[in-house]
């Protein structure tokens, strides 16, 4: 196969991917709106159009399925038909099949699906849609076949060659007749036309349709030609855009020790005109460095738009699923975050939506007997705050029962009575967090996995974010999701403690303080500080980090750094406060991030290796276990 | 026939894999100069003084549709004399008639080889040199 060939395929997949992410929640909308010509259309053009491509490239599969499919389409489009439960789970299973087409055409499996009965499962449908018959029994029959796609994906045969190599394969032995026929249309120049040639027009137009329903032209000689990209986007290889950031973090290592060498000198020498030419190119360079970081950052931004296009279609499936009522509303789809957030918050967002539908929502009845509407709301919320990305998934629920989740934690030996007598209304709340907590085994035609919110957490602390519950009793519960913008790069705060220099990220630290042993109180066995008559737990470093050289009692001051994320804050007690800088994380390999709070790894502009810590991991064992 | 390889060809389709194909055969067929716009309005804009010799359109788009597209050349002083293919995949009978009365010059039926396509615009161009 050609390269121009196998790019046109991949760039297929792509596009026909999009175009169906993008019709998905329209079907969810249309079915809670209602008819919308205008929404049809959308849907209708973009199923025709992959149906096109498809043609060309002779994915005979994809053909069909996207036909049937559009047959539907049409009819509901024309008002032939109503739209109904049936129908619309037959047009979605037709996306779903398609989806799987279109992923074994990615991976190159050569799996080859059957949709026969799809297709005729759609044309069932229609027909009993036309006939105005409620089709009782369409709905088994479809989640019959359709339920068990694992099954289809069996290893191709030996006889089911990969679809694209047929797609050259299949020879043109047949294509001089249709030809010939298929330009058999005469047609006059404009605008007169007699209607005995548009009769005749037409009817070869019925000839020829009928003949390319049957046998489907090879596209062979597509191709081979000239590379030719479209003018406006330029598809290009994740890989490549990787590359460009990684070098890029490495530009910002090395600025970072220039600056560093170029204050040395400027010291040194401040009477050397030179050196003063060294500091402004340096400092132009520190610009310039950090107007390519963004760049590059952004190159790799996307809409989170991405992620959420599947999620009406999520709730519509979990919530009829048991038995509610919910809409979804959510804003702020435009916002673009870094590639590695889309590609793992989807799963996160899923979870917290299943937790939301199954806990949080009340069942209609209970709803209208505590006066609120019948239908359940959920709304997703995404928006910019500074540097970071903020996610909130909010249900207009019952909240979440703060005893209830104690006497389950204590149940199953998570936490002990007294653990539990001590708790703060938020670490209570963190419970849902813990590994071992949800015994709701969730979702395994999503996620495929038997998974709990703990994985929630996990996943967004890789991402080097957080996640807080905001919640109250028949008034709902929000889920705030806070993501720095950027993964690669961030501010830090340099801290020294018992000789070792440490990476503290800027973004949570609220302030530094300089404080006399006098400060510290003592609650119930917990060092305490009072900042501005609010108390706050402090903890010291060096004991968190375990690292024996106990803290240095002689020095009557300490330096402490107030964390504050989300509604939680706790200082952390160090000996020196270095300075400011800017670090690129280097993750490291064998360390266990969760039990050792450890991020990552930098090396600093003085070219040292430093630990960068994660506070986010501290704050939650920290203030798990704090007594105040 | 003596086709003028040389002309500018605009290619209008909503689907950019669509509108590469239709490129990559039409450079076969032997066309240097071939450009694309996403939908009729964009096609416009650019046709606008824009010497195209040709044009080959998609039907079904968003915006502005290939049959929208037509009637508004047809209409344009500077534009009218284009002759211009349209793509089609589910060829309808009133439709192609539609599209017939408001000047298209030929119609092709997804999909297509470049033989096929070769062939229509041979029968447009010898039909206009006539």
């Amino acid at each position: 196969m050609s390269d121009e060939m196998e790019e046109i395929i991949s760039e297929f997949i792509t596009e026909a991917e999009e175009s169906l992410d993008k019709i998905e929640p329209l079907f969810v909308e249309l079915e809670q709106k209602g008819e919308d010509k205008d929404m049809l259309d959308d849907i209708f053009r973009s199923m025709h159009t992959i149906k096109g491509a498809a043609g060309f490239l002779n994915f005979q599969s994809i053909v069909d399925v996207a036909h049937s499919s559009e047959n539907l389409m049409k009819k509901l489009r024309d008002g032939d038909i109503p739209l109904s439960t049936h129908v619309m789970d037959a047009i979605l299973k037709s996306i779903d099949m398609l989806r799987l087409l279109l992923s074994n055409l990615k991976d190159k499996n050569g799996v080859e699906e059957d949709v026969a009965p799809l297709v005729s499962e759609l044309e069932n449908v229609l027909i009993r849609a036309l006939n105005g018959n409620p089709v009782p029994d369409s709905n088994d029959v479809i989640s019959e076949q359709t339920e068990s796609p694992a099954e289809s994906i069996s290893p191709a045969t030996e006889e089911s060659a990969p679809l694209m190599e047929s797609a050259i394969v299949q020879g043109p032995e047949d294509s001089a007749c249709t030809s010939e026929q298929e330009n058999s249309a005469e047609i006059q120049t404009p605008p007169q036309v007699t209607e005995q040639e548009i009769e005749e027009l037409a009817k070869s137009v019925q000839a020829q349709d009928n003949r390319n329903s049957e046998k489907q032209q090879p596209s062979k000689d597509l191709g081979q030609n000239l590379k030719d990209k479209s003018a406006q986007n330029l598809r290009v290889d994740v890989e490549r855009i990787d590359k460009v950031m990684d070098l890029a973090g490495e530009v910002v290592l090395v600025r970072n020790r220039l600056l560093n060498i170029s204050n040395y000198f400027d010291q040194m020498y401040s009477s050397d005109p030179k050196s003063e030419t060294l500091m402004e190119t340096v400092s132009f360079l520190d610009r310039v460095t950090s107007d390519m970081q963004l760049a590059v950052m952004k190159i790799r931004m996307q809409p989170i738009k991405k992620v959420l296009s599947k999620f009406p279609r999520l709730v519509r499936d979990m919530s009829a699923g048991v038995n509610k009522d919910v809409d979804l509303l959510i804003s702020g789809e435009g916002t673009e975050v870094d590639k590695t957030v889309i590609e793992n918050i989807g799963d996160p967002l899923t979870h917290i939506l299943r937790n939301s539908i199954d806990h949080g929502l009340e069942s209609s009845e209970e709803r209208i007997a505590k006066g609120k509407p019948a239908r359940g709301k959920i709304e997703i919320n995404i928006f910019q705050k500074g540097n970071q990305i903020v996610i909130e998934i909010s249900d207009d629920g019952k909240g979440l029962d703060l005893d209830k989740l104690k006497s389950k934690a204590i149940e199953k030996g998570l936490i002990s009575k007294e653990d539990a007598s001590k708790m703060t209304n938020d670490a209570i709340t963190e419970i849902i967090f813990m590994p071992g907590f949800s015994t709701k085994e969730f979702a395994t035609e999503l996620s495929g996995r038997g998974v709990g919110m703990d994985v929630v957490k996990t996943n967004i602390s890789q991402l080097n974010g957080y996640v807080e519950i905001i919640t109250e009793k028949n008034v709902g519960t929000t889920f705030r999701i806070c993501i720095p913008l950027t993964l690669a790069i961030i501010q830090a705060l340099m801290v020294e403690v018992g000789g070792i220099k440490y990476a503290i990220p800027l973004s949570p630290i609220e302030e530094t303080m300089k404080i006399s042993e006098n400060d510290i109180d003592n609650i119930s066995g917990q060092n305490v500080i009072v900042i501005r008559d609010k108390v706050c737990p402090l903890f010291e470093l060096n004991t968190i980090l375990e690292t024996g050289s106990s803290a240095n009692g002689s020095s009557a001051y300490k330096y402490i750094i107030v964390i504050s994320l989300g509604d939680k804050k706790f200082c952390i007690a160090v000996d020196k406060l270095v300075g400011q800088e800017e670090v690129v994380i280097k993750n490291l390999k064998g360390v266990d991030t969760n039990s050792s709070y450890v991020l990552g790894a930098t090396i600093t502009g003085d070219g040292k290796v430093v630990f960068i810590l994660d506070v986010t991991g501290m704050s939650r064992q920290l203030i798990g276990t704090a007594k105040v | 026939m003596n086709l003028d390889l040389k002309m500018k060809v605009l290619v209008v389709d909503d689907f950019s894999t669509m509108r590469r194909i239709v490129k990559n055969l039409l450079k076969q067929i032997g066309f240097v100069s071939v450009d694309e716009a996403e939908d009729g309005a964009q096609a416009l804009t650019k046709l606008k003084g824009g010497d195209y010799g040709f044009i080959v359109s998609d039907w079904n788009m968003p915006n502005m549709d290939g049959l929208s597209m037509l009637k508004k050349i047809r209409e344009d002083d500077e534009l009218k004399e284009i002759p211009i293919l349209m793509v089609t995949a589910e060829a309808e009978k009133e439709k192609v008639i539609t599209a017939i009365q408001a000047g298209v010059n030929n119609y092709i039926v997804k999909p297509f080889t470049g033989e096929v396509l070769k062939e229509k615009i041979d029968k447009i161009f010898d039909k206009i040199n006539v």
